[in-house]
C-alpha cells in the first residue's frame, strides 16, 4: 500500500514537471515577440 | 561469488528495480502531462461576436493564435453547411478604422448573404499580415479547398520577407508544409533562415506541434487572464477576452499629419513601397507571370480573389511630384500586366482608379467606414458579377441554397443553417410546411399562413407555450381591402391512426380587434397518445386571403 502510494505520488510528480515544463515554454514564448507594432 | 551473501545481493536488486519502476512512472506522468495538453482544443482567433482579432487578442499583445485555431473556424463552417470566405490582409483589410457592421467584411458578407444566405466572411487580416497571408492562404487551401479565399497582394508583399512577428506561425507552417506550401517555398528561396530568432522559433514551432502549448496558454487568456480594465470605480480588473468588446474606434475624417515627423515617416513608407514596387516592375513579363503562377496557381484561382490596396496618393509625399507620377505610372502598368493573367479574380482600390477619394482614407493606408463601404461594393460587384463566385449563370459557381419553401420538409436532414429558424423552439419541429419559407426577425419566427410545425414528444401531458403577434404594417394606416385579414390559429394533436384533434383554435384579427394588436400569450395544455404529433398550424383569416399576413411566433416550448 505504502509503495503504491509512492508510486502514485511519483505519476503525479511527473504530471507536475510536465505542467510545469509547458507553462514555462508558454511564458518564455511571450516575451518572443515585440509587444508594440505601430503601422500597418 | 557476493562477499556480502545473497540476501544482499537480491536487496540491491530489489532497490535498483524499485528505482527503474519510479523513474518509469515519473515519465508515464510527464507524457500523461503533454498527451492531457495535446486534447485541448485550439483557443478562438478572436471573439465570436467580434468577427475579427482584436487588441488584446491578437499577437501585438501576447495571444498568438496557433495555426490548429485558425483551421477550426473553417472546419466547422464546412461541416455545417456553411460557404467561408476567409480574407487575409493587414490592418487596412481589417478594417481598422470602422466598427461593427461598418467593418468591410460584415458589409461584404450581407451583400453576399443577400445572394446565398450560407455565405460567412472570416477576416483573419490583422496588422502587417499581408506578408503571413500567403503562408497561411496555402495552408488552409490545402486543407480546405471548398472555401473561398481573398489575399491581399501589393508590390513588397511578394518579396517574401517573414516579419518577426509572424514567425511562430510562419515557422510552424513551414514545419508543417514544407516545400509543399508555394509561400514557404517562395519565401525562404529569396530570405534564408539567418537570424537566430527565427531558429528559435522554430524550436517553440515544433514544442507547439508536440504539446499545443499555445492552446492551453490562449484558453487561460481567454477565459479568465485576458485585459487589464480600469472599471467605473477605478480600480484595475482582469477581463476574460472572450467577453471583451470591439477596443477599436471609428475613424471616419481624413486626418493630414500633424508634424514633421510624422509626414516624414509617412512620406518614408511611401517611398519604400515606391521602390518595392519599381523593383517588381523592372522585372520581366515572364519572371512576374512566372511568379504568379507559383504563388497562385492557375488551379486555385476559381476560389481566389487577390485585392490589392493602394497607398493614398493625397497624403505623402505632399511635394514630391516627380514620385507622385511614378507611383501612378506603375499603378497603371500593374493593372496592364494583371489583365494578361489568365483568370485572375484582382480587385484594386485605389485613388489612381478614381474608385478612392480623399475622404475615404483617414491616413496613409486605413479606410474610413465610407472608404470601407466603396471597397465592399467593388469586392460583392466582383464576385456577383457575370461568372462570379454566386452567379447561378456560372457553372462552376456555389449553388443557391435549396429551396425550402411551399413544401414538407423533413428537419432531421437539413444543415445547421437550415434549422437557425426554428433556434427558439424546444423542441424542434421534425418536419414543417411554409408557404413562402420558414423565417427568424430577431427572436421572433416568421409564420406567415400557411405554415405547419409537427412536434413529436413522449406520450403523457405536455403543456406547449408561446407567443402571436402582428406587424403593425399590415393593417395600420391602410385601406381595409388593403389589410390583413386576419389569420387563425390552431394547435393539433396528429394520433398514428391519421386522426385529427384541435385542442387550440383561434383567430387573430387586429384590423377589426383592437385587443389583438398586442403580442398575445398562448398556453396550450394537453395529453399525448404514444407515436402522435403536435400540429401548429397558422392559415388564412375568414375571407381565405392570405395577403398582409404578417404574423410572428415567440419563442416556443413544449414541456
Amino acid at each position: 500500500m505504502k509503495q503504491f502510494r509512492q508510486l502514485f505520488l511519483k505519476f503525479c510528480l511527473g504530471m507536475l514537471v510536465g505542467f510545469g515544463c509547458i507553462f514555462i515554454i508558454y511564458c518564455i514564448t511571450l516575451p518572443a515577440i515585440p509587444f508594440v507594432y505601430v503601422g500597418f | 561469488m557476493n562477499p556480502a551473501g545473497p540476501s544482499s545481493s537480491s536487496a540491491t536488486r530489489a532497490t535498483r528495480n524499485w528505482a527503474r519502476l519510479s523513474t518509469t512512472v515519473f515519465l508515464a506522468g510527464f507524457v500523461s502531462a503533454i498527451l492531457l495538453v495535446r486534447q485541448i482544443p485550439p483557443a478562438p482567433v478572436f471573439s465570436p461576436q467580434l468577427r475579427r482579432a482584436n487588441y488584446w487578442q491578437s499577437y501585438e499583445s501576447a495571444y498568438f493564435a496557433s495555426l490548429r485555431a485558425y483551421e477550426q473556424p473553417i472546419h466547422d463552417l464546412l461541416r455545417d453547411g456553411y460557404i467561408p470566405i476567409v480574407v487575409f490582409g493587414d490592418s487596412s483589410i481589417r478594417g481598422t478604422g470602422a466598427v461593427g457592421d461598418a467593418v468591410w467584411t460584415r458589409q461584404l458578407e450581407q451583400r453576399l448573404q443577400a445572394v446565398n444566405a450560407r455565405v460567412r466572411v472570416v477576416n483573419y487580416a490583422q496588422n502587417a499580415g499581408d506578408l503571413m497571408g500567403p503562408f497561411l492562404f496555402h495552408h488552409l487551401q490545402a486543407k480546405f479547398p471548398a472555401a473561398y479565399y481573398i489575399v491581399q497582394w501589393h508590390f513588397s508583399s511578394e518579396v517574401g520577407v517573414r516579419h518577426p512577428f509572424h514567425m511562430w506561425l510562419t515557422s510552424e507552417i513551414a514545419l508543417r508544409d514544407g516545400d509543399n506550401n508555394p509561400a514557404v517555398h517562395h519565401s525562404f528561396k529569396i530570405v534564408p533562415v539567418t537570424s537566430p530568432e527565427e531558429r528559435y522559433t522554430f524550436v517553440l514551432a515544433g514544442l507547439d506541434i508536440l504539446t499545443h502549448y499555445l492552446d492551453a496558454g490562449n484558453w487561460i487568456r481567454y477565459r479568465w487572464l485576458g485585459r487589464p480594465l480600469v472599471n467605473s470605480n477605478r480600480q484595475v480588473e482582469i477581463q476574460p477576452l472572450s467577453e471583451a468588446a470591439e477596443s477599436d474606434v471609428t475613424m471616419d475624417k481624413f486626418i493630414p499629419p500633424t508634424t514633421a515627423g510624422t509626414a516624414d515617416q509617412m512620406s518614408g513608407f511611401f517611398l519604400a513601397h515606391l521602390g518595392a514596387r519599381h523593383t517588381y516592375i523592372q522585372r520581366p513579363w515572364q519572371e512576374r507571370a512566372a511568379y504568379f503562377e507559383e504563388m497562385y496557381p492557375s488551379r486555385l484561382r476559381s476560389h481566389l480573389l487577390v485585392l490589392s490596396g493602394d497607398f493614398n496618393p493625397y497624403y505623402a509625399p505632399h511635394q514630391d511630384a516627380t514620385a507622385m507620377n511614378i507611383w501612378r505610372t506603375i499603378w497603371d502598368q500593374l493593372r496592364a500586366d494583371m489583365a494578361r493573367i489568365p483568370n485572375l479574380r484582382w480587385v484594386s482600390y485605389s485613388g489612381s482608379n478614381g474608385l478612392m477619394q480623399v475622404e475615404d482614407f483617414i491616413d496613409l493606408g486605413h479606410m474610413t467606414p465610407h472608404g470601407q463601404q466603396r471597397v465592399a461594393e467593388a469586392v460583392a460587384g466582383n464576385l456577383l458579377g457575370k461568372g462570379g463566385w454566386f452567379d447561378p449563370a456560372n457553372p462552376g459557381a456555389e449553388k443557391l441554397p435549396e429551396i425550402m419553401a411551399g413544401r414538407w420538409c423533413e428537419t432531421r436532414s437539413l444543415r445547421p443553417y437550415q434549422m437557425e429558424p426554428f433556434r427558439l423552439m424546444a423542441p424542434r419541429p421534425s418536419r414543417f410546411y411554409s408557404t413562402y419559407g420558414p423565417a427568424l426577425y430577431g427572436e421572433f419566427y416568421f409564420a406567415h399562413p400557411d405554415t405547419r410545425l409537427r412536434f413529436q414528444v413522449t406520450a403523457g401531458h405536455h403543456v406547449l407555450r408561446t407567443s402571436a403577434h402582428f406587424n403593425p404594417a399590415a393593417y395600420e394606416h391602410l385601406p381595409a381591402v388593403e389589410a390583413t385579414d386576419g389569420v387563425q390559429l390552431e394547435v393539433a394533436l396528429l394520433s398514428t391512426d391519421g386522426h385529427r384533434s384541435v385542442v387550440y383554435d383561434r383567430t387573430i384579427d387586429p384590423l377589426n380587434r383592437p385587443a389583438d394588436r398586442v403580442i398575445l400569450p398562448v398556453e396550450v395544455a394537453f395529453d399525448v397518445s404514444p407515436g402522435a404529433e403536435i400540429e401548429v398550424f397558422v392559415g388564412p383569416g375568414k375571407s381565405g386571403q392570405s395577403n398582409r399576413d404578417w404574423v410572428y411566433l415567440g419563442p416556443l416550448t413544449i414541456q
